[in-house]
């Protein structure tokens, strides 16, 4: 048993100031005695200041937090408060800037009392912690140290002035900060608390202003030809900033490539609608006694019979609603985007799987495809792709097609290096390592990523839809434009359907593989 | 770490709480956000008249797009949704019904008309331009996109009844072993537009005044015959509505109404009476329509000049 | 090694491999400084994988390479089929330098003339085992027939007779270890490559698989690399070791001379555990009957005394001394060539010769 004094030497070196207290309170921390309702008064009042002393700057965050929100609310109650004198002559204002006043006033009490106890219950269990890392790295703060209330004191008088002022204004309107800016450039006078107010407690300034780019048009020039038309802009238009200056030139670029090469992009309509058609003419051109034999037999052979069964419940579900040429049309639809992102997906999932180079260029596009809200490519869609189901195809890939080059790529990444390196070892080209080694062992994961592919493709039909693409997307639009919730409910749970359909099949499929 | 998200929750429902108390109050009109430029440029002119000489308060509930859930909005009276900027009529036939004369909970004021009819571009003039041309299947041959053998026609979007009336007078003028519909959102169609346009390729298009394509695009409408007794028969809402129907002739001009929701008689009655006073002219609201849509103007602006422009006619509309 | 190495089927020659970006440049200031590994790590960020290795293994033997994990071994062997190119040095298999191969040359070497087995077994798990071990003649584009045939002749070989049909992931590890071996003979190399091939089995079945290796190889005649980290396996396994550390050789010879001479403390720590009674044979423990008789101690007559050839081993001699009090004597062509005391036999048995 070593001596008592022995056993708290360490916790008394750490804390410095008030060490016996601390030595009491780690030593019941380590032997689980510690009362459950044990509060650090010192840090209670202290706050952070007293954690700022101490040099734990997670309770320092904490504590500067609680205190920062109390404060906030207090300047809220305080400008709520005159807001409602202000406006004396409006009853309803009052009443909604006092019932406001009201809740920051008990917002302030509750976090300032609640967090403060709070503050005070975690300060000697953090404190705790923070020892325990003294333990193993001498550098880690200890004591109490008077600099360290300097950078607490600096962050507070950083911090707080601008705060408190912020919320005890009303914030400008954006509109009126742009027109302040016209003003100021045109020479005119504006108080300076409107100026700090519109660059520091609103909007991000806007920085610059640009002088509206010239219109553009692409009128028949002598010759008949399409000719590049610049017109300046009225001499009394504003400036613009520089959002609306780039999508301007956005917007000029792509009709730019719509008038002079928009006949490259209909190869590619072409292409697209012939792919289409073909598929089509399968799925919706053979009768559907025939279709539904063959999807069961399909479904049988590679998924066995229950999810045959449950194939052939979701077919009659399409087949009795009346939804049968339609989910037929959405299916080619699915089926040829499917196609197109397998072709496109698999090479270059084998390259990003294969090469860092390949995954540095690839992996943002892919999240950028992912991420951007569709609409935003839609109607560049449309400017390229006209309307249909050929756009409705392009914006389907762009959505779906990440998760095939993601899977492919981990599933070629995944290979194991020594199954590899056998296959060198036994005279393998490059060629034969991919298609005898890497593609084989990466099939479960190829096949994960079709089914990825497939699964989102349906998800986009109602979007495609809104650019013609038809199908049962159309059907959904249309029965939620018209109120017409049941309906919609129908061709949704169907979609569902043919979704959960292709996905049984598929991951039957690929297990019954693997076994 | 485990205090750390006790405390952060304590602040989290203390914050909640502040801002909870922030929501739309009794007095504040809610305004639909309908797509098309016409109901936005109102919207804005609604908002301005409410906010500047009444002295109230409006938003413009950003996403609040559809038709049918704003009018199930103003219906409720809850003040989630009050004005309807741009009632077409008869084209929302449907709406009139269960709302207006039905619940009566949804007021209308005197309406302002619209036109609606088919267009092309000027460049398509000389070869079309009455629906004779259109029987021609070298014509509609010229417009079809994917090559079904049929031309495609832009008929509105889907839930208008407008675009089930196209359908039907494409009927019952025998055109449809011709021409199909189209049908998308009018944004998507724009888009088409602007293309169709600028590579000055054909393209045939239902389209209404006060619109701002008039003005930005040379458009041609296309000659229907004029209207006779019986000519127009229309039964949109019966399943089989396209046999039903019959349409033959020009269509009548559209009655546009602003509706707002009656519970603002109690929640904010200055606001009810401008709402069922306001009387909008077709050329003022085209004027607005090109500053906004045209000219890219922020609309707020386009409605707080307009109105302090012309206060007479609005102290019209709010005494 | 002082023969001609030229001779060897597989030689290397002053191979040096340095990972790491910079390795060239670690490489000249290793030429020019004679730099530690310590020393290049810290001043290139480079690896020394392999330091200056010169060896030369002879038609139809095994050559055990024995070291640590991290003592370049795996890398070493590595070099052979370049399935990594050395820094610096050469490799010749029969006489032919095999940094100067092209792509294809290097690709039919590598399916021809040598076969490699690995420790992880590295089977293709959606083929089956015939398939797996015709995988190096079907990378050759040799016909389906032929792949068959050859298959099931080296399915018998290593005894896995009616398992051609089966996936790789439906056997043991010992099978599976021996579908790796089939694979490596499939193609009848001449040379085969074995990277610690029975480490991670248990001990019983490695036991009986060095067995059968040891039997075929008598009969194949294959020139093997043996790499291993267990001295008992190399000793049971080689005709000759090479002991590794830190990426160069620290001493190469038959097991008894490594067992019986250590090159350094390093070589002697690790054979101080070794049982010695089958690596001394009864020529290193004996002494010349001059020298025992000098002793003042006649020998007993030849007919009491327990014989044995020089060839025999310690364990042997053993069986021999029990119960006997006079020494052993060697005897070869019936003459007596030497006299091995209890003495020195018990000497012998510590290592100490």
């Amino acid at each position: 048993m070593p001596d008592e004094t022995d056993i708290r030497k360490p916790f008394v070196d750490f804390a410095g100031p008030n060490g016996t207290y601390y030595a009491d309170t780690f030593l019941s921390i380590q032997k689980m005695t510690l009362s459950r309702f044990h509060i650090n008064v010192a840090a209670l009042v202290g706050s952070f200041i007293w954690a700022a002393l101490r040099g734990n700057w997670a309770l320092f965050v904490i504590s500067f937090i609680v205190d920062l929100i109390t404060l906030v609310n207090i300047a809220l109650v305080y400008k709520y408060s005159k807001a409602a004198v202000d406006n004396a002559e409006k009853s309803y204002l009052v009443e909604r800037y006092e019932g406001w006043s009201q809740t920051h006033m008990i917002a302030a009490i509750l976090v300032f009392v609640l967090g403060r106890l709070i503050f005070g219950w975690l300060a000697d269990r953090l404190y705790a912690v923070q020892y325990e890392r003294w333990r193993i790295n001498r550098k880690v703060n200890s004591g109490v140290v008077a600099s360290r209330l300097l950078v607490a004191l600096l962050t507070f008088a950083l911090i707080l002035p601008l705060l408190l002022y912020r919320t005890t204004q009303f914030s400008p309107e954006e509109r009126s900060c742009i027109r302040q800016d016209r003003a100021i450039t045109q020479g005119e006078e504006v108080v300076f608390k409107k100026r700090f107010d519109c660059y520091f407690i609103g909007e991000f300034p806007t920085l610059f202003w640009i002088d509206r780019p010239d219109e553009i048009s692409y009128p028949r020039g002598e010759d008949g030809n399409r000719i590049v038309k610049r017109t300046p802009p009225r001499a009394d238009a504003p400036p613009v900033n520089l959002n609306t200056y780039t999508s301007q030139a956005i917007d000029d670029s792509i009709g730019y490539v719509t008038v002079f090469y928009g006949f490259l992009f209909d190869g590619i309509t072409q292409i697209l609608r012939a792919m289409l058609t073909a598929i089509t003419s399968v799925f919706v051109g053979t009768p559907w006694p025939i279709m539904m034999c063959v999807l069961l037999y399909v479904a049988y052979k590679m998924a066995g019979i229950r999810t045959t069964i449950f194939v052939g419940a979701s077919l009659v579900y399409l087949a009795l609603f009346g939804f049968w040429q339609t989910a037929m049309d959405t299916m080619s639809l699915v089926v040829a985007a499917s196609l197109i992102c397998f072709i496109v997906g698999l090479p270059l999932g084998i390259w990003v799987g294969k090469s860092e180079r390949g995954k540095i260029i690839v992996t943002p596009i892919l999240d950028v495809m992912q991420t951007i809200p569709s609409f935003v490519y839609l109607l560049p869609a449309i400017a390229f792709f006209s309307i249909g189901k050929p756009p409705g195809i392009l914006a389907t890939v762009i959505f779906a097609m990440p998760p095939m080059v993601r899977l492919t790529a981990l599933g070629i990444h995944q290979v194991p290096e020594n199954t590899k390196e056998a296959a060198l070892a036994f005279g393998a080209n490059p060629r034969q390592l991919l298609t005898k080694v890497e593609i084989p062992l990466a099939l479960p994961s190829i096949m994960a990523g079709i089914n990825q592919v497939v699964m989102m493709s349906l998800s986009m039909v109602v979007i495609a839809a809104l650019i013609g693409a038809g199908g049962m997307g159309y059907v959904v639009t249309e029965a939620l434009e018209n109120t017409e919730t049941g309906r919609g409910v129908l061709a949704g749970l169907g979609i569902a359907l043919l979704a959960m359909m292709i996905d049984r099949v598929v991951q039957k499929a690929s297990k019954a593989r693997r076994n | 770490m485990r205090y750390i998200k006790c405390l952060l929750a304590g602040a989290v429902i203390a914050v909640a709480s502040v801002t909870g108390s922030s929501a739309q109050d009794d007095v504040t009109v809610s305004i639909g956000d309908l797509t098309w430029t016409g109901a936005k440029a109102i919207a804005y002119v609604i908002k301005a008249v409410i906010e500047g000489p009444l002295d109230s308060e409006a938003v413009i509930v950003e996403g609040l797009s559809d038709g049918s859930v704003i009018m199930a909005g103003m219906d409720k009276g809850d003040g989630s949704s009050d004005v309807y900027t741009d009632l077409w009529m008869p084209n929302r036939q449907g709406i009139w019904d269960k709302y207006i004369d039905g619940a009566q909970s949804v007021g209308v004021n005197e309406p302002y008309f619209g036109t609606q009819q088919m267009y092309v571009p000027a460049y398509m003039a000389d070869r079309v331009n009455t629906v004779e041309h259109l029987l021609d299947p070298e014509v509609a041959a010229m417009f079809d996109k994917d090559g079904n053998g049929k031309g495609e026609y832009w008929a509105g979007d889907a839930g208008w009844k407008s675009t089930r009336m196209w359908q039907v007078k494409f009927k019952s003028y025998g055109l449809t072993d011709l021409w199909e519909p189209e049908i998308l959102p009018d944004a998507t169609f724009k888009a088409q537009l602007k293309t169709a346009i600028q590579r000055e390729q054909p393209i045939l298009f239902y389209y209404w005044t006060p619109e701002w394509i008039h003005a930005a695009y040379d458009i041609v409408a296309i000659e229907e015959p004029g209207r006779t007794e019986g000519c127009e028969d229309l039964h949109l809402d019966q399943e089989d509505w396209l046999e039903a129907s019959h349409y033959n002739c020009a269509t009548s001009d559209a009655s546009i109404y602003v509706a707002y929701s009656k519970s603002l008689e109690d929640r904010n009655p200055a606001a009810a009476k401008f709402l069922s006073q306001i009387k909008l002219d077709p050329d003022v609201v085209n004027q607005w329509i090109l500053m906004v849509g045209r000219d890219k103007m922020d609309p707020r602006d386009v409605a707080e000049d307009w109105v302090n422009d012309n206060m007479d006619i609005v102290n019209g509309w709010i005494n | 090694m002082t023969q001609d190495q030229s001779n060897g089927v597989v030689v290397t020659r002053n191979v040096w491999k340095i990972f790491g970006d910079r390795a060239a440049e670690a490489m000249e200031a290793v030429r020019r400084e004679d730099l530690s590994k310590a020393e290049v790590l810290e001043r290139f960020e480079a690896v020394v994988g392999v330091k200056d290795v010169s060896i030369s293994v002879d038609e139809g033997e095994i050559f055990c390479i024995m070291g640590l994990s991290g003592s370049g071994k795996s890398t070493l062997v590595r070099h052979i089929n370049r399935l990594i190119e050395p820094t610096s040095g050469e490799i010749l298999i029969n006489g032919e330098n095999v940094g100067n191969l092209n792509a294809e040359e290097l690709r039919a070497m590598r399916a021809d003339k040598i076969g490699m087995v690995f420790q992880s077994m590295a089977l293709l798990p959606h083929r089956t085992v015939r398939d797996n071990i015709a995988f190096a003649l079907e990378l050759r584009n040799v016909d389906a027939f032929t792949r068959a045939n050859v298959a099931e002749r080296v399915i018998e070989l290593v005894s896995l007779q009616g398992y051609g049909d089966r996936m790789p992931s439906e056997l043991s590890g010992g099978m599976q270890q021996r579908v790796g071996l089939a694979r490596a003979m499939a193609a009848d190399p001449d040379i085969l490559l074995m990277d610690e091939p029975f480490s991670a089995l248990d001990p019983l079945i490695r036991r009986g698989l060095q067995d059968e290796f040891l039997e075929l190889s008598q009969r194949m005649k294959k020139t093997t690399l043996f790499i291993t980290h267990d001295l008992d396996e190399a000793i049971r396994m080689g005709t000759r070791i090479a002991i590794m550390k830190d990426g160069a050789i620290v001493q190469t010879g038959t097991p008894e001379e490594i067992v019986t001479q250590p090159a350094d403390k390093y070589v002697a720590d690790f054979v101080a555990g070794i049982s010695k009674l089958k690596l001394i044979f009864a020529h290193t423990v004996m002494q010349s009957v001059e020298a025992y008789e000098s002793n003042g101690k006649p020998l007993p007559s030849f007919d009491d005394c327990p014989q044995a050839s020089p060839e025999d081993d310690l364990d042997v001699l053993v069986g021999l001394a029990i119960n006997q009090e006079n020494p052993i004597v060697i005897v070869s062509d019936s003459k007596p060539v030497g006299v091995v005391t209890k003495d020195a036999l018990l000497r012998g048995i510590q290592g100490e010769v």
